[in-house]
């Protein structure tokens, strides 16, 4: 099995703090892998990394085997690597079908003068292009939710709809931003299953940025944990779960919801 | 060399005016996030009723009345208006005050009617000769006020309870609000300096030494040109406020000395444009560092 | 009967928007009849007007028309796009300049390419759009209301360029004469029946620059502008190029605003700079009045932009016929004229909709609408839209 994705001795500074020293890890194909730390170890920042939103200082972020270091977010998404936002980051006032058909921007074409006149090539791509969004949807189950306007929906359906929204890239790595944010037992298990079963249908690679131990050991193949910045430990859950290191750095911060 | 001088201290004493309407938006953008398009209004408020008191005090009464009066008028439109929308994105504030402008300077500028009155009689149009160098004694004056205000301000803002409330308010909201901070009087303390501000700055404006134009529609976009210095310095940074009114201030004179005075208006825009391109949150503002 | 409203409580309860939803058969047939019956009376509405009103009624139409063409590439661009500019009259100025350089014969002092004047019309608006599109890297660099100021910048290199490029603008004294537009044959402004020849003209143009700008609003490119405009990383991870769509919207903005400046070049049948940057027909006050327009009829929409505009643009002229009078109250110097009393109106509604109705007229309209769907008309009615 190759590698997805790969972050190879990632260094950031903001100011005097050392956000990030040294950090390296391989998500393998196929897995998911997450990354976990106490607050502040610097996930955010090692996850802003890795989706382009911020340039690391050194090191090098390798995607699908070829370098892509200090790509930009859009030319990343054009590489096959989506990302969900832990915030949601959606368009309130557009309906959820109007969200996810945004994913479907770079793979369409026509801009103002094509749309303005209605030109029939374009309708026709964008009819293709909505089925296939429609059919994810039906899929992550928000379907009787298409046309409804995404300020009104509850948090846990628009969790949902960001994440249908970053499978419309049709991308092969997904990067989930504390998925499980704001959830609680129900609804973490329920997005548990979520990803497990789109790993399993899409052959994803994943890897998510969390805080929720019951997620994470839940699923996960393989986890890295980050500590001021730096790797302290990495394996699979059980060995994670034993690692003297790990347990020091937490220290009562395990979530037992 | 004279005439050097002669421009470069012209500048600066339009700069401390500019300098004062700077101050008056950065405190406010500090305070309630917003880009306040009607202090423009503020400004012929306050020279409206200095004009229009004139008559029955002297010139320090109605100079007071009229500081008094922007600072009303910038109170009134803060509680009444501002205050309801705290939650607001700043493209929705800022058009706000645009009606609020617009309101409120094509009433003032109607009873003005054809009226075009200057303020400042006790120092407009006596210049002061020193040696060769002739200089105006308004934009003299204005150097000096404006260094009191602004040196009153910062003492004020470093060391008073309110100045510290400000900062921290500026800084963190909700944490402030959390502190006891109450956000309600900050705010309307803040708006009401920036009103006196402006209602000094219009004595000043308002004069045939710095625009050769009385009380008028020109006054008001006179006014605008603070937003340029406010940019230049920064939105967020009340000492870049000094700075920016100190760069359009002399920008304005040299460029009308040196090139042309059409050119001199476009001048500081200009600058602006090159500011911005170079440190997109102005000089001393603070920048974000995601990409997109 | 009752078979019909079953089916349409199921598609019309759940929200705007389900245009996407295929529809029975019946259910068509109804609402077009229905839609059929609302174009017909906006047609009649906007056809007959020559027919009973007089010249100055038609000029002050068109000057609204004027005003909706720069009002929706205007919400295209700071309602849709989320890019806040005051820039319109600058464009506008170099869209009027263009026609008539690119219009005129050539002529001492005066600067002419003697083109076909419907090609100096695509030309200005191709011109007045490569403008934008220079300007949209700055945008990249500056955000929300830093870019409102910058764009101010805009309308005083405006200011400067017209008073200092004669052979170009014709300088502020005179200005230079539009030439008259030439559409196969029809020329518009050198007959006794100009008003109505204009009046037809410039629907025909507004008419185009509504239908495709709902056309964009609805499809991809403003998906693309309400991205960037609600959150510019989401955007750019979900693989759009922020910098491409921005400048996209900027070239399409300005070309709008361009095409307004032709028009109000023939409407004046003069093209003549400004002498300040505060009043006049390319100044801030314009730029401002532009905005209350589209925050008046509800940022991003089409519709809310002409409404906006038959109030800002609309009511001086409509009000001085009406009282047949310039001084609406007082008299003299301190007179309340139509002008200042438009601004009175729309400065208040500017302020009212901030605070009370952020969706400014098109979300009072789209309530009135849904509250029509509950009555007897509904199966009538199209289904409603969102956005």
């Amino acid at each position: 099995m190759g590698t997805a994705l790969t972050a190879d001795g990632l260094s950031i500074r903001f100011g005097g703090v050392k956000a990030l020293d040294d950090v390296g890890f391989s998500v393998a194909e196929g897995a998911i892998h997450a990354l976990i730390g106490p607050n502040g170890a610097g996930k955010s920042t090692c996850f802003n990394v890795l989706s382009g939103v911020y340039r690391a200082d050194a090191g090098r972020v390798e995607l699908l085997g070829s370098d892509v270091t200090g790509l930009r977010p859009h030319q990343l998404a054009g590489r096959g690597l989506g990302r969900s936002f832990q915030n949601l980051a959606l368009s309130p006032h557009s309906s959820v079908l109007d969200n996810v058909m945004l994913a479907r921007h770079c793979r369409t074409r026509g801009g103002f003068l094509a749309a303005g006149v209605r030109w029939p090539g374009m309708l026709r791509e964008q009819a293709r292009h909505r089925a296939r969004a429609v059919e994810i949807c039906t899929f992550i189950g928000i379907e009787p939710l298409l046309d409804i306007p995404v300020g009104g929906l509850s948090y846990g359906d628009g969790k949902r709809v960001d994440i249908a929204r970053a499978l419309a890239t049709e991308p092969q790595v997904l990067l989930l931003d504390e998925p499980a944010a704001g959830m609680h037992a129900g609804e973490t298990a329920q997005i548990a299953e979520l990803i497990v079963a789109v790993r399993a249908a899409l052959g994803l690679s994943v890897l998510l940025v969390e805080h929720d131990m019951n997620l994470v050991m839940g699923i996960a193949d393989r986890i890295t944990v980050l500590d001021f910045g730096r790797v302290i430990a990495e394996g699979t859950p059980a060995q994670v779960r034993e690692d003297p290191e790990v347990i020091k750095a937490y220290l009562g911060e395990v979530s037992d919801e | 060399m004279s005439t050097f001088i002669q421009v470069a201290v012209n500048g600066l004493g339009k700069g401390a005016v500019y300098a004062l309407l700077a101050l008056g938006f950065v405190i406010i953008f500090k305070a309630s996030g917003v880009l306040n398009f009607a202090h423009g209004s503020l400004v012929l408020l306050g020279g409206y009723v200095a004009v229009r008191t004139e008559n029955h005090l002297h010139f320090l009464g109605s100079a007071i009345l009229g500081v008094t009066a922007a600072a009303v008028g910038a109170l009134v439109i803060e509680r009444v208006l501002v205050a309801r929308r705290p939650l607001a994105d700043p493209i929705s504030l800022a058009l706000l005050t645009i009606g609020v402008d617009v309101v409120m300077s094509e009433e003032i500028i109607r009873r003005l009617g054809i009226e075009i009155p200057f303020l400042g009689k006790p120092y407009d149009g006596k210049p002061v000769h020193i040696g060769s160098i002739t200089l105006f004694r308004t934009q003299l004056i204005a150097l000096g006020v404006g260094a009191v205000l602004v040196g009153a301000f910062f003492l004020a803002f470093r060391f008073t309870g309110w100045g510290v409330a400000m900062r921290a308010q500026a800084e963190n909201r909700e944490a402030a609000a959390l502190m006891g901070i109450r956000s309600g009087r900050v705010t309307a303390i803040a708006w009401v300096i920036a009103g006196v501000l402006a209602g000094v700055a219009v004595l000043f404006l308002a004069t045939q030494d710095f625009s050769g134009a009385g009380l008028s529609r020109s006054t008001h976009a006179v006014a605008l040109v603070a937003f340029p210095a406010a940019i230049i310095g920064g939105l967020d940074s009340t000492g870049g406020a000094i700075v920016g009114g100190a760069i359009v201030g002399l920008t304005e004179s040299m460029s009308a000395q040196y090139i042309s005075y059409d050119f001199s208006k476009i001048a500081v825009f200009i600058v602006m444009l090159a500011v911005l391109i170079v440190a997109p949150a102005g000089l001393f503002g603070t920048r974000e560092r995601t990409r997109v | 009967m009752s078979d019909d409203l079953a089916l349409t409580d199921d598609d019309l309860d759940g929200g705007p928007g389900f245009s996407h939803r295929l529809s029975p058969a019946r259910f068509l047939d109804r609402t077009l009849v229905g839609r059929t019956v609302i174009l017909t009376v906006i047609a009649i509405a906007v056809l007959t007007p020559p027919m009973y009103l007089g010249p100055s009624w038609m000029r002050v139409g068109s000057y609204v028309m004027i005003g909706a063409v720069g009002a929706i590439g205007l919400t295209l661009l700071t309602g849709q796009a989320g890019q806040l500019s005051l820039a319109t009259p600058f464009f506008m100025l170099v869209g009027a300049i263009s026609y008539c350089v690119l219009g005129s014969a050539d002529k001492p002092g005066k600067v002419g390419y003697g083109w076909p004047t419907w090609l100096a019309m695509v030309g200005a608006v191709l011109i007045a759009s490569l403008f934008g599109l220079a300007f949209a890297p700055v945008a990249g660099r500056v955000r929300g209301v830093y870019l409102g100021v910058a764009t101010l910048a805009l309308v005083y290199v405006g200011l400067y360029a017209g008073q200092r490029w004669t052979s170009l603008s014709g300088g502020t004294a005179n200005g230079r004469l539009a030439p008259d537009l030439n559409l196969f044959g029809i020329t518009f402004l050198h007959h006794d029946n100009r008003e109505k020849r204009v009046w037809y003209l410039f629907l025909a143009l507004t008419v185009l620059a509504y239908l495709m700008a709902r056309g964009a609003v609805r499809s991809r490119p403003g998906r693309a502008w309400r991205a960037i405009r609600d959150n510019e990383s989401a955007a750019a991870a979900l693989g759009v190029s922020v910098k491409r769509v921005r400048s996209e919207a900027f070239a399409i903005s300005s070309g709008y605003a361009g095409l307004a400046g032709v028009m109000t070049a023939l409407w004046y049948r003069l093209m003549k700079p400004d002498e300040s940057e505060f009043v006049g027909t390319y100044s801030i006050q314009v730029a401002i009045a532009f905005l209350a327009m589209i925050l008046i009829g509800g940022l991003g929409s089409v519709g809310g932009a002409i409404a906006g505009s038959a109030l800002v643009n609309g009511l001086p002229g409509a009000m001085t016929l009406w009282i047949g009078s310039n001084h609406l109250f007082g008299s003299g110097d301190t007179a309340v004229t139509p002008v200042i009393f438009t601004a009175y109106v729309y400065g208040t509604a500017v302020v009212l909709v901030v605070l009370f109705e952020p969706g400014g007229l098109a979300a009072l309209g789209r309530r009135g609408y849904l509250w029509l769907h509950r009555s007897p008309l509904r199966p009538y009615l199209p289904p409603p839209k969102g956005n």
